[in-house]
């Protein structure tokens, strides 16, 4: 990025490149359509080229990078009116082996067959499968729970980056893995819920 | 204070005297906007609302968990991880999902959140080629548009003539007056490029705040129940352009962002790190909508607002108190329009601050309704938007 601000032209073919893998599929994980990601991801470094005078060099890019994504994705499910509402008043479903305790359900993820990566011959169906999981989760789960698989970051680093307290990352982030979890296993199962 | 019989109790019950009951009724009636309540009863509406701005003083603190928990039950999440799976994520985050690293009770699960993980992040990332040159064109179109300039060829040198002199003065003279208003109009085309690239940038970082704090247009205090909002550099408290100026001073863009070319005294970096506004009515090159505490409209609320526009050419002549007009177009473009940035994200060029639905961004509904009925009304600084479907910016 200092190499582009200071004048250096290809050095954004090399950013783009660069990133084009992960965000593209992080992109088309949160926005559930792969045009939609495409015209988000083109968005996103037309942002980044407009808004490079003001980045931070001492500061990592890859976060800035996904942060200014995931707000130009946002902004384009809020155009096309297409952010998940959860049904309120709808049952919750068990997470099928969970234990309950006190009326809150647990998730056990050891009691769940979770997708195995190198079972190539499954793949377009558990790409489906997953993608469905997704989409089912709201919109700001759905958010932190990609940001923190696709970017490995500690629970301190997410905390700066977004800019909320830590705790509060990590309880959201445990409740998106559970439902997402739960959402993986349902569509298994061929559930709808 | 009148007094009446309470039926529950028995006991006198307290009533307001006529002036105050009436002075209650049309302070309502305002949606508890003083300002536009009829001069008669103003006094007293001040009053009442003084009185009833004392229930908002309630100390509440601020609860994490209770915002957690509301957060959650209103997402409808029962599930949570069992204490072994959620001690397992946080071991596999903080060894940046490398579960080797994981200690060998929590492996098994951590193993499990990887796998979870990967499946979740492998999906096919299409043609790279493609996409990626795409995005170097709009890139590139972008650079393009903003670098529009007219290229002329050096003439190659001989001796010059006498003739040659008169020749070009004279060319020179009639070409000036065909090319000065094209070189005119490139300019200001530019202006108005980098300008909307302003909005757009504006649109990301309020985009980012609202994010972090309940969908909430950027605030630095909440000045409903009165105040001078155009009080620039007078301190937080008293100017609503401090407000905007939370973007720059939260780092969500930089100053830069918020000057537009079309604004000579627009500074682009902050005259002090402390700086809390832009220091005087001058440097402020963007109106934002007058914040007004319970009525403020959220970022991608429902209802389509404005939120900020090229700055407002009735504020700046309101100050001095001379004549405006209130259909005038923003000084930033030469008054042939303003870019206005809504809060669905949407920035878009308006040849006149009145929006088609009748709405002028530049006075509160309140004071249309008056200019219309009695071509009176002064713009005081003090007025609020009607509701949070009133586009009204400033300063």
């Amino acid at each position: 990025m200092e190499a582009y601000r200071s004048g250096e032209s290809d050095a954004f073919r090399t950013l783009i490149e660069r990133h084009h893998d992960d965000l593209l599929r992080f992109l088309v994980r949160l926005t559930g359509d792969r045009a939609a990601a495409d015209d988000v991801f083109q968005e996103t470094f037309l942002q980044i080229h407009l808004s490079a005078d003001s980045f931070d060099v001492e500061r990592r890019f890859r976060p800035w990078l996904f942060t200014i994504a995931a707000n130009k994705a946002r902004d384009y499910l809020r155009r096309k009116g297409r952010r998940q509402e959860m049904e309120l008043s709808a049952p919750v479903g068990r997470a099928g082996g969970g234990d309950e305790r006190g009326g809150v359900q647990f998730v056990d993820l050891m009691e769940i067959d979770v997708p195995a990566p190198d079972a190539a011959a499954d793949a377009s169906e558990r790409d489906r499968l997953v993608q469905r999981a997704l989409n089912e989760l709201p919109l700001p789960l759905r958010e932190i729970l990609l940001l923190a698989y696709f970017q490995r970051l500690s629970y301190a680093q997410i905390a700066e980056d977004l800019g909320i307290p830590l705790g509060t990352v990590k309880s959201r982030l445990h409740a998106a893995v559970a439902a997402f979890a739960r959402k993986w296993k349902a569509s298994q199962n061929g559930d709808d819920r | 204070m009148d007094t009446r019989t309470s039926s529950a109790t028995g006991e006198p019950a307290p009533a307001l005297c006529a002036a105050d009951a009436a002075a209650l009724e049309s302070l309502v009636e305002a949606q508890f906007n003083v300002a536009a309540v009829a001069e008669t009863h103003r006094g007293r509406a001040e009053r009442i609302a003084s009185l009833l701005g004392l229930l908002n003083d309630v100390p509440i603190g601020r609860s994490g968990r209770l915002i957690e928990e509301t957060f959650g039950k209103t997402l409808g999440l029962d599930p949570h991880l069992c204490a072994d799976d959620a001690a397992a994520l946080d071991a596999w985050l903080e060894a940046c999902g490398d579960a080797d690293r994981v200690p060998d009770a929590l492996r098994p699960r951590a193993e499990r959140h990887g796998a979870l993980a990967a499946a979740v992040c492998e999906c096919d990332a299409g043609d790279r080629d493609g996409l990626v040159d795409r995005t170097l064109a709009l890139v590139q179109a972008t650079i393009d548009r903003k670098s529009e300039s007219l290229v002329f060829e050096r003439a190659v040198g001989r001796r010059i003539r006498f003739a040659d002199v008169v020749s070009v003065a004279a060319v020179l003279l009639v070409g000036a007056s065909v090319v000065w208003p094209i070189l005119s109009s490139v300019r200001d085309q530019a202006r108005r490029i980098v300008c909307a690239a302003n909005l757009h940038g504006a649109a990301n970082a309020m985009s980012g705040y609202a994010s972090l704090n309940q969908d909430a247009l950027p605030m630095v205090t909440a000045s409903y129940g009165g105040g001078t909002w155009w009080n620039v550099g007078k301190g937080p408290e008293r100017s609503n352009s401090a407000n905007l100026y939370t973007l720059a001073r939260e780092k969500y863009l930089s100053l830069a962002s918020l000057a537009c070319p079309g604004n000579p005294n627009a500074p682009t970096v902050p005259a002090s790190p402390e700086d809390r506004d832009w220091r005087t009515l001058d440097e402020v090159s963007y109106s934002y909508r007058v914040i007004s505490g319970p009525q403020t409209p959220r970022w991608g609320g429902s209802t389509r607002v404005l939120v900020m526009a090229d700055r407002s050419p009735v504020v700046q002549r309101a100050v001095r108190g001379e004549r405006v007009n209130p259909v005038a177009s923003t000084p930033n473009h030469g008054g042939r329009g303003q870019h206005l940035l809504f809060n669905d994200g949407a920035a878009e060029w308006h040849a006149s601050p009145v929006l088609p639905n009748g709405d002028n961004i530049w006075l509160p509904r309140s004071l249309e309704r008056v200019l219309h009925q009695m071509s009176g009304g002064r713009l005081t600084g003090r007025e609020l938007p009607d509701g949070p479907d009133d586009a009204f910016v400033g300063p």
